[in-house]
């Protein structure tokens, strides 16, 4: 199974409180079941409802097909409301 | 004959008198025009007459003017231009100093706060001097210090469904430098509505993002974020902090993306986000999506046509500062001055403070014991609270008490319902917490 860096930003960082871990994950994946799959590892960041993921710089639109492979880096990145 | 004579040679010398006059008034009337040519104006429109460029404008802006990314036409066009800043504070200050600096035409600023103690940290336009004074006041005078020959209009209202398209309308371009997600969805929607292009920038804590939406096919605020996330799951400046250079980095960025719209040199930051990393130190730019075509607002088939009430929507308030929780019964909260003559009995309490352990560390009340909210539920804290009751109860339950205080009185509702579950006994929320007590019992404690 591939293992690919995630990066949290924003508040799901204050969630997991820390910047960056690693995570399993299969080949090909959809969307939902990646989200699933990063939700059941850390906890925490269920309730964001809202947020965006990235693969290697690239958003993933939500009902696609995900293909990974090690050392790729997903993100997980909330809007902020700050300024 | 003599007589005819001389009444002619009068006639004639009134008639070149007149000629003369006409002469003079054709003169004066040119001059007048060539002043009015030389001077800007700003009609109610908005409307820049002149795009000439005087002898100060290019002594002034000719360092940038030489860059190819701006050159003449781009001078030209930023003097021609009206941008509106939404948010007058750590995200306003850097990008409209930037945009006064660069000679953009005309500067709109809203915001509806007065400058505060916890804002000089990082909103650096605004003075010692100002505090108190509304930001937009302050700002307009910061700017027109470093550039007199820009045109500041000052909105002093809270941005709103009611007033939102009709500011907008005024301006080419819209930045976003707001502090909460109900005002970040209001403006986007304005945005969209009004065919503006809207540069979006947030920071909190040490992290930055800057995009722009709404421009070209690009997507908007809605595209990527079409349900408001729940309120609790915003970080913003006034609970979680903010580093100052982080929201100065970003609003700088900011200020270029308005150049780059203005200009159409360079790239435009649409369909793209930015993030900045301050810890970690770094840049990272994500690919978005485009437009959607499913989207609520700036889809094929959209069904919001009109703004709407964006408080509601979201679930909050359009500020940062109180999320007006009000989750227990009136007979649950006590004052702060209740809680002091409480103290000053010396009646049995436990005094808990359910803030995080840097804001007890900063200032606390020395009756208070920390234990913060997120610790609440946890198996260690509930033994560690059991024992402190037992201390403080001992054989006198009936007569003790527990009270819980936060910052603002939000929080320690939170805990209230929690510390009841566990302990079966009276606890009180302190209402509108250390801000509360500041205000009625001890004005030297901070206000933060």
């Amino acid at each position: 199974m591939p293992k690919v860096t995630i990066l949290f930003f924003a508040h799901a960082r204050e969630l997991v409180d820390k910047a960056e871990d690693s995570i399993e994950v299969d080949h090909k994946m959809a969307y939902e079941d990646l989200k699933e799959k990063i939700f059941s590892k850390f906890e925490p960041i269920r309730g964001l409802k809202t947020f965006l993921i990235a693969l290697n710089h690239d958003y993933l639109e939500p009902g696609s097909s995900v293909q990974l492979k090690d050392s790729d880096v997903i993100a997980i990145i909330p809007p902020v409301g700050g300024g | 004959m003599n007589k005819q004579l001389e009444i002619d040679n009068l006639l004639q010398s009134k008639e070149r008198e007149i000629a003369e006059l006409k002469n003079l008034l054709d003169q004066k009337n040119e001059e007048i025009e060539q002043l009015r040519k030389s001077r800007i104006k700003y009609p109610s429109d908005g409307v820049i007459e002149s795009d000439a460029l005087s002898k100060d404008d290019i002594e002034r802006y000719s360092r940038q003017m030489i860059v190819p990314a701006i050159g003449v036409d781009g001078q030209k066009r930023l003097k021609k231009a009206s941008v509106l800043v939404v948010g007058c504070g750590g995200l306003g200050c850097p990008a409209a100093q930037y945009m006064a600096g660069c000679g953009i035409g005309r500067i709109g600023l809203v915001d509806y706060d007065v400058v505060e103690r916890s804002n000089l940290h990082r909103q650096l336009l605004h003075a010692e001097f100002n505090l108190g004074v509304p930001k937009v006041t302050s700002l307009a005078q910061a700017l027109l210090r470093l550039n007199s020959s820009l045109k500041i209009d000052e909105y002093n209202v809270q941005l709103s469904s009611a007033n939102a398209l009709e500011i907008f309308a005024k301006y080419d371009i819209i930045v976003d430098a707001s502090d909460n997600v109900a005002t970040r969805y209001l403006v986007n929607d304005a945005a969209v509505l009004s065919g503006r292009p809207l540069v979006s920038g947030g920071a909190v804590g040490c992290e930055g993002q800057l995009t722009v939406y709404n421009y070209k096919d690009g997507p908007c605020y809605r595209c990527l974020f079409p349900e408001p996330p729940p309120p609790e799951t915003v970080s913003n400046c006034s609970d979680v902090g903010v580093v100052g250079p982080v929201p100065g980095c970003i609003g700088v960025l900011q200020a270029l993306q308005v150049i780059h719209i203005i200009t159409e040199k360079g790239e435009v930051a649409s369909g793209k986000l930015l993030l900045f990393d301050g810890v970690s130190f770094t840049f990272r730019s994500i690919r978005l999506r485009g437009k959607s075509p499913t989207c609520k607002i700036c889809g094929s088939e959209p069904t919001i046509t009109q703004l709407m009430d964006y408080e509601q929507f979201c679930g909050s308030p359009a500020n940062d500062k109180d999320s007006g929780l009000n989750i227990l019964d009136a007979s649950e909260r006590v004052s702060p001055v209740f809680l002091e003559q409480a103290i000053a009995k010396k009646l049995p309490l436990l005094l808990i403070d359910v803030r995080s352990p840097v804001e007890f560390e900063m200032c606390r009340l020395p009756e208070s014991t920390n234990i913060p909210l997120k610790l609440l539920n946890k198996e260690e804290t509930v033994d560690q609270l059991k024992e402190m009751w037992a201390t403080v109860a001992g054989n006198q339950n009936a007569e003790s008490r527990v009270y819980l205080v936060c910052r603002r009185g939000n929080d320690s509702q939170l805990g209230v319902r929690r510390v009841q579950n566990i302990l079966k006994c009276q606890v009180f929320d302190v209402k509108g917490g250390l801000h509360a007590w500041s205000r009625d019992v001890d004005p030297s404690f901070p206000i933060y």
